[in-house]
Order: C-alpha cells, then sequence, then structure tokens
C-alpha cells in the first residue's frame, strides 16, 4: 500500500532482523536466564524500506524506555545480597550502549517518523526483571521517578508519547496509591504489570487494589513479560536447567506463562469486577491463540461459557509478528479488532520489521488497519482517555 | 484411497519404489481383548467397567470416560476405514488414558505383555490394513527396553508409543535411553502421545488448579504446552543424535511448539550450540491428531515447519476420520501440501521403516 511517505531507501529492515538475534536469547551464559544487560541493539535506523512504513495514524502500543533517572537510581542499587526471587527468574539487568531504550528522545522520533509511526504508548520493561527482586523501599524511589520522568516526556510531546505508569508487586497497595497519582496527576493512561504476576486467579486476587483503582479512572492493565515479586502467588518456575536448550525452554515457557495469564483474567469471574478496566497483552498472548484454537477442537463442560468469546475481553498486541502467520492465526482466534499494533521497540532497534510482517500477513487491507490504526483509536477516546472494548 | 480436490494417490513420476502409495492414519487406538479383560478384573484405579453393555474407563480423579465400541470392535474398524477412505493405521495404545502412570511396574509388565502380543495377533492377521506400535512401561526401563526388542524380532510391531510426560526434560528423557538404543538398532518409530509417564521418570509438571480457576482451560494449555516441551526435548539438546535411524513422531501438531518456533523467529535461532533451533524442530514428525479438527492450527504449523512434517492422524476412534480429514480439506493448504500429509510424507515414512524391518 504506497503512501506518501514510501520516499525512503535501503533494505534497513531487512537487516534489522537478525539484528533482533541477541537481544532476548537467554541461555547462553553460566546461569541460563541471566543476562548482564540487555545486548545493545544498533541505533534506530532512520531509513526504512517501503513495506516498513505504517500508515498514518498508527499507534504503538508496546515499546520500551528507561528514563534517566531510573537508570541512575537502579545503578546504585546493590543486588549482591538480593532476597529471594522466583526461581528462574532473570537476574535484574540494564540496557546499556546504545541501546534505543536509552537513546535520546530526539533519535526516537525520528525513528518514528521514519517508520510512519504518529504515537507511542511507552512503558517500563518488566522483561529487565527489576521487580521480581527489589523490595519495597527500593522499587517506590525508581518506579516514582520514572513515572515522573514518563510523565513529564509525555507532557513535551502529547501528540507523539503516552505512558504506562510502572508500580512494584512487592507493595500493592503502595503501588495502588502510586497508580492513583499516575492516573490523577500524572496524566498516565494505565500500567504495566509483569505477566509472572497472574499465573492464577490468586495471584491476580493479590492485586486486587491495582484493579479497583483502574476501575475508578477507567484505564488500562498491561500485561507484559516478566516475574513479579516473589511474595505473589502462584507463579510458575522456568525450568531452564543447563544443557537442556534453557534458551528454547526459556522462550517456550513465558510463551506459555503469557496464555495463563489470559487464562485467568478472561476464563475466571475475575474482571466481573472491572468493566471499565481495559487489559492489554503483550506479544499476541504468547500461546493464546493456539490454546483457543485448540479449545475449539475440544468437547467442554455442558453449559460452559464460550471461552472465545470471553477471550475478547482482552487485547493483543502484534509484538511476535515476524512470523506473520503467528498475527493470522490470532486474528481468526480473537477477532482483527482485539488486536493492536505493538513493536517492541527499545527491547529491538527498530519497527519496522513488525510492520512489514502485518503487511505480509494474510489479513486484508481492512484488518491491517485496524491493527494499525482504528483499534488503537477506539481506546483513545475524547482528550487522550481510554473507554473499554465492546465484548461481544 | 482418499480422493480430495486437488489430491492424488498417483504415484509422482519418476518414482523409483514400486509399492502403491497409501493413505495411513498415524493416530489412532485400539484397546485389545486380553488388556480390556485385565483392566475389567481391577477394582481400583486404572479399570474398564462394563455399564448396560457399554465400556467405561474409570480411574480414580477423573471419573468415567465411555469407549466407542470401536475401540474393541475390529469389524467395525475396518468398516470406518473404508468409509473414510483410509488404507492402513499405524494403531497404539492410548496413553491418554494415563494407565502406565498409575500401574506398579509388575501389572504394567503384565498388561503390556497381553496388548502387545494381541497387537501383533491383529496386524498378522490383516496385514494390509494394519501396523502396530508397541506399549511399553515407563516404570520399568529396562523391561521397556527387551520388550521394544521383542516387539521388533518376534511381533512385527514397527516401533513402540510412549507418553509424552516422559520427555519434559532432557533428564526423564535420558532415562529412557535403553529404549532408544534399541529403537536405534531396529529403525524403531518411536511415538511421543498425551499422558503421563511414571512417577519415577523426572521432570514432569502437575498443576492442579482451583476450580474456580478455569482447570479445563488449563489442563488443555498444559497438555499443548507438554507436546512443545517434549519436541523441545528430542530437538533441541542433542538427543537424539545418537540416534540417527530412530524416526520420531510428535502427537497434536507438536503442541504449541509451532509458537516457539515463530519466538525463536523473533528472539533469537541460535540453540546456544551454534544451530539452527527452528530448523532442529524439523528433526520429528508431527500428526494432526485431534488438533487437526481446527483448519486454522493445521494452517498455522504447516506454514510454521513445512508440510513434509505432517503426517495424518486422526485420534479414531475418539472421533470419527472424516472429522480430521474435513478440517485439513478446510484448510488453506494446497492441493501438494495435502497430498504430503495424506499420503506421500505417510507412505514415505512407512516404506522406510518397513524397509529397516525386513533389513
Amino acid at each position: 500500500m504506497p503512501t506518501r511517505r514510501q520516499f525512503i531507501r535501503s533494505a534497513v529492515a531487512g537487516g534489522a532482523v537478525a539484528a533482533l538475534a541477541p537481544v532476548l536469547a537467554y541461555g547462553q551464559t553460566d546461569n541460563p536466564v541471566k543476562r548482564d544487560g540487555y545486548d545493545a541493539p544498533a541505533s534506530a535506523p532512520t531509513t526504512v524500506a517501503a513495506d516498513g512504513i505504517a500508515p498514518a495514524g498508527t499507534i504503538d502500543w508496546h515499546n520500551h524506555w528507561v528514563s534517566p533517572r531510573s537508570a541512575a537510581l537502579l545503578a546504585k542499587i546493590d543486588l549482591t545480597n538480593a532476597g529471594p526471587r522466583v526461581p528462574g527468574a532473570p537476574f535484574p539487568s540494564l540496557p546499556r550502549g546504545n541501546s534505543t531504550m536509552l537513546t535520546g528522545i530526539d533519535q526516537r522520533l525520528e525513528h518514528l517518523a521514519a517508520v510512519g509511526v504518529d504515537r507511542q504508548v511507552i512503558c517500563w520493561a518488566t522483561t529487565t526483571g527489576w521487580d521480581a527482586v527489589l523490595t519495597a523501599d527500593q522499587a517506590k524511589p525508581v518506579w516514582s521517578a520514572f513515572n515522573e520522568d514518563l510523565s513529564d516526556l509525555t507532557r513535551r510531546h502529547p501528540d507523539k508519547f503516552s505512558g504506562y505508569a510502572v508500580v512494584p508487586t512487592s507493595d500493592i497497595d503502595w503501588a495502588a496509591e502510586e497508580l492513583d497519582r499516575a492516573y490523577s496527576q500524572l496524566g498516565l493512561i494505565g500500567a504495566v504489570l509483569p505477566v509472572g504476576a497472574l499465573q492464577t486467579l490468586e495471584g491476580a486476587k493479590a492485586l486486587t487494589p491495582i484493579f479497583d483503582v483502574t476501575e475508578k479512572y477507567k484505564g488500562i492493565l498491561y500485561l507484559h513479560s516478566g516475574p513479579a515479586y516473589h511474595t505473589v502467588p502462584g507463579q510458575t518456575v522456568l525450568q531452564t536447567p543447563l544443557g537442556d536448550a534453557p534458551s528454547q525452554r526459556y522462550n517456550l515457557e513465558w510463551s506459555a506463562t503469557y496464555a495463563r495469564g489470559v487464562v485467568t483474567l478472561t476464563q475466571t469471574d475475575f474482571l466481573d469486577k472491572y468493566p471499565n478496566t481495559i487489559i492489554h497483552v503483550a506479544m499476541l498472548g504468547g500461546q493464546t491463540p493456539f490454546l483457543f484454537s485448540a479449545l475449539t477442537t475440544q468437547q467442554l463442560p455442558e453449559g460452559a461459557p464460550d471461552p472465545l468469546q470471553r477471550l475478547r475481553r482482552v487485547y493483543l498486541d502484534a509484538s511476535t509478528t515476524t512470523a506473520p502467520h503467528t498475527l493470522d492465526l490470532a486474528v481468526r482466534t480473537i477477532g482483527a479488532d482485539r488486536i493492536l499494533f505493538g513493536s517492541d521497540f527499545g527491547a529491538v532497534p527498530s519497527i519496522a520489521p513488525i510492520v512489514s510482517a502485518v503487511r505480509h500477513s494474510t489479513l486484508t487491507e481492512q484488518e491491517q488497519h485496524q491493527v494499525f490504526v482504528d483499534n488503537g483509536r477506539i481506546l483513545f477516546a475524547a482528550k487522550g482517555q481510554p473507554r473499554g472494548p465492546k465484548v461481544g | 484411497m482418499l480422493a480430495h480436490p486437488g489430491v492424488t494417490n498417483a504415484r509422482p513420476e519418476g518414482a523409483a519404489d514400486s509399492a502403491p502409495p497409501q493413505t495411513i492414519d498415524w493416530h489412532n487406538h485400539w484397546l485389545s481383548p486380553g488388556s480390556v479383560a485385565l483392566l475389567k478384573a481391577r477394582t481400583t484405579g486404572p479399570r474398564i467397567e462394563n455399564r448396560d453393555g457399554s465400556l467405561f474407563f474409570a480411574t480414580e480423579g477423573i471419573g468415567r470416560l465411555r469407549l466407542a465400541p470401536a475401540f474393541t470392535d475390529v469389524d467395525a474398524r475396518l468398516k470406518h476405514l473404508d468409509e473414510a477412505g483410509i488404507d492402513r493405521q499405524v494403531i497404539s495404545w492410548p496413553t491418554t488414558l494415563g494407565v502406565d502412570a498409575a500401574l506398579s511396574a509388575s501389572d504394567s509388565r503384565e498388561l503390556w505383555t497381553v496388548y502387545n502380543n494381541e497387537l501383533s495377533a491383529l496386524v498378522k492377521k490383516y496385514p494390509a490394513r494394519f501396523s502396530g506400535l508397541a506399549a511399553l512401561p515407563t516404570s520399568d526401563v529396562g523391561w521397556a527396553a527387551s520388550e521394544l526388542e521383542r516387539a521388533h524380532t518376534e511381533l512385527g510391531l514397527i516401533g513402540a508409543v510412549l507418553p509424552v510426560g516422559a520427555f519434559q526434560s532432557l533428564a526423564g528423557a535420558a532415562q529412557l535411553a535403553p529404549v532408544f538404543d534399541v529403537a536405534q538398532k531396529y529403525g524403531s518409530h518411536i511415538y511421543l502421545h498425551t499422558g503421563p509417564a511414571s512417577s519415577s521418570i523426572p521432570g514432569q509438571a502437575i498443576d492442579t488448579p482451583a476450580p474456580e480457576d478455569a482447570p479445563v482451560i488449563r489442563a488443555s494449555l498444559d497438555r499443548a504446552l507438554s507436546f512443545a516441551r517434549g519436541t523441545v526435548t528430542l530437538t533441541q539438546t542433542g538427543y537424539l543424535d545418537k540416534y540417527p535411524d530412530v524416526t520420531v513422531q510428535v502427537a497434536m501438531l507438536g503442541g504449541s511448539v509451532s509458537i516457539l518456533s515463530s519466538w525463536l523467529t523473533r528472539y533469537g535461532r541460535n540453540n546456544g550450540q551454534g544451530g539452527d533451533a527452528s530448523a532442529l524442530l524439523k528433526r520429528v514428525y508431527f500428526d494432526t491428531g485431534v488438533y487437526g479438527r481446527s483448519s486454522d492450527l493445521v494452517d498455522f504449523a504447516v506454514r510454521t515447519f513445512g508440510a513434509d512434517r505432517f503426517l495424518f492422524g486422526s485420534d479414531f476412534p475418539l472421533a470419527p476420520t472424516q472429522k480430521t480429514i474435513a478440517s485439513i480439506d478446510r484448510s488453506s493448504l494446497d492441493g501438494p501440501d495435502r497430498h504430503e500429509i495424506y499420503v506421500q510424507n505417510g507412505h514415505d515414512l512407512y516404506q522406510k521403516l518397513t524397509a529397516a524391518k525386513s533389513a
């Protein structure tokens, strides 16, 4: 679909796919899930191939940023005697070098212009594992600083950036207070939570104060990779022993972790109390599309609610779509009106490969437009306030 | 033989072997008379009950499962094959029932000896219609290895079925090494099918969600995940390097392993040893099984791995074979892809297995 922006030259988009490889290739150190820091992807390209340019109005719902103050505060924290964390949880890390999570806002804006993305909804990368290890006393100043920095960024660029707050799972009551501040004072539209917190209904119930506040403000809760603090119950142990394909198992288990979170929120009664709370799940919900397609082959108990209908209570973002047929399966399972465009920018150096993958899926032009533009617009009602999805 | 739009059973021009191409169902189950009798004699644990002329499988914690007549009735099975256009079935024990995990080693040895003997008799009676995979205990791996040897040398079986629960980790698979050593010797076909293994096999995850926490759906997720974990164990760790002549079939499209493949495409193909992790997943065959009744899943899995990795399997008699056929026909696969799945892959594999047996 040629656009006015397709003047850009070269095949940077193709090369960017290869550049993704080291970013989340866990398990190649002595500790299979320890990372000494995000390997720095190449700087964000400012020229992309034509099929990597998104249509006007595109919103990128999955991308990351490390604010200057949060990076400085985390760098000072000594984890030598860190307390317990969920077994198998990654050792906390920070991006380094010229990671696009750290590089300046000007470069980010330049990249957005190159790929045609009009707005990003920015969040902390819970994948980095800090929430799982920081005590409440350690976490509070860091996350407060991040939320304030993010607020400042969104206010300086109100037409380009929106933000999800980050809150600790080590102190849920304080998290609820901070989230209230994020909604009422900081202008943020939701919060990112580590999906590890929502593996079971019991885990979700532990987060009730966070959901209560989000319901009050009709906000968005975003489930993203990462373990929660060890006091949140029901977290699955990641099985990644040395010599037993730890990197592959890490990816497999995290993809399942997403599906468990989706099951918790859509197939139990937990969200009944929160009709105005929007749920956004990263990475196409991991194994969610496969699971719910598989359920169509299974005889469910008589009178059981339709699991696919309940699944439509959430939005999935398209950040795993460098394999376009994964997006195809997701759309067939949940519907194109429940998919948000997301790139994982910050963890990856370029948005273009994801744009290209959406274009190379079997989605119709209309469905692609829903993913790139329309669904995001629905979530942004007047004045940038999100509103709930219509289920059904 | 199957007749579907765009699919032909005709031998491709220039094909070297002369055997007629067949449509083979690689995923289906049978309960032999002797095994039914042994399970009927039990009053606790896994057992079969006769209620008003119908057979039910029962066990604590699961309840009762009505067994369709074709689980035991060979004439009904043959009639069904003719109606569905299936030339041959490769029959296996339904490990889904969890019998292997629940029985003691001595009870397992007795049960599987009877079953394998009767499966042998069946395939010898109907050599043009049936082949068989031995049932083996994971509670006594040494005996399992000797039984697999007997299956090849005396019983005319072409391999064995094992519960995928045994392969959740490399440590679990390592305990099955004696079985794979024999499998390599005879060029066996090893089939990983739903179900837990003996508790003596490490690495098996047990999850018991609360009743209000979507236990049925979580069980489905865990089942799909168990196949993916088993596939990772066998393809990503080098475990099969010692067994180049063993063919492996993973049921149910390999579960959610196709999602893993897309994640690896996104976040790194390197398997940590310089190999291409996505390519290594193709070391095994996947059968369609129950998940084959979703056209969307068939599309997704085949687009992930390529049609050459898939075998037709129906999970008969849990459902009519025609349901899986209809689903594959509804998929977006083109004629050549469907031909590979219905006919060519199974035909080529069967030729290889029977050639190994002859040798």
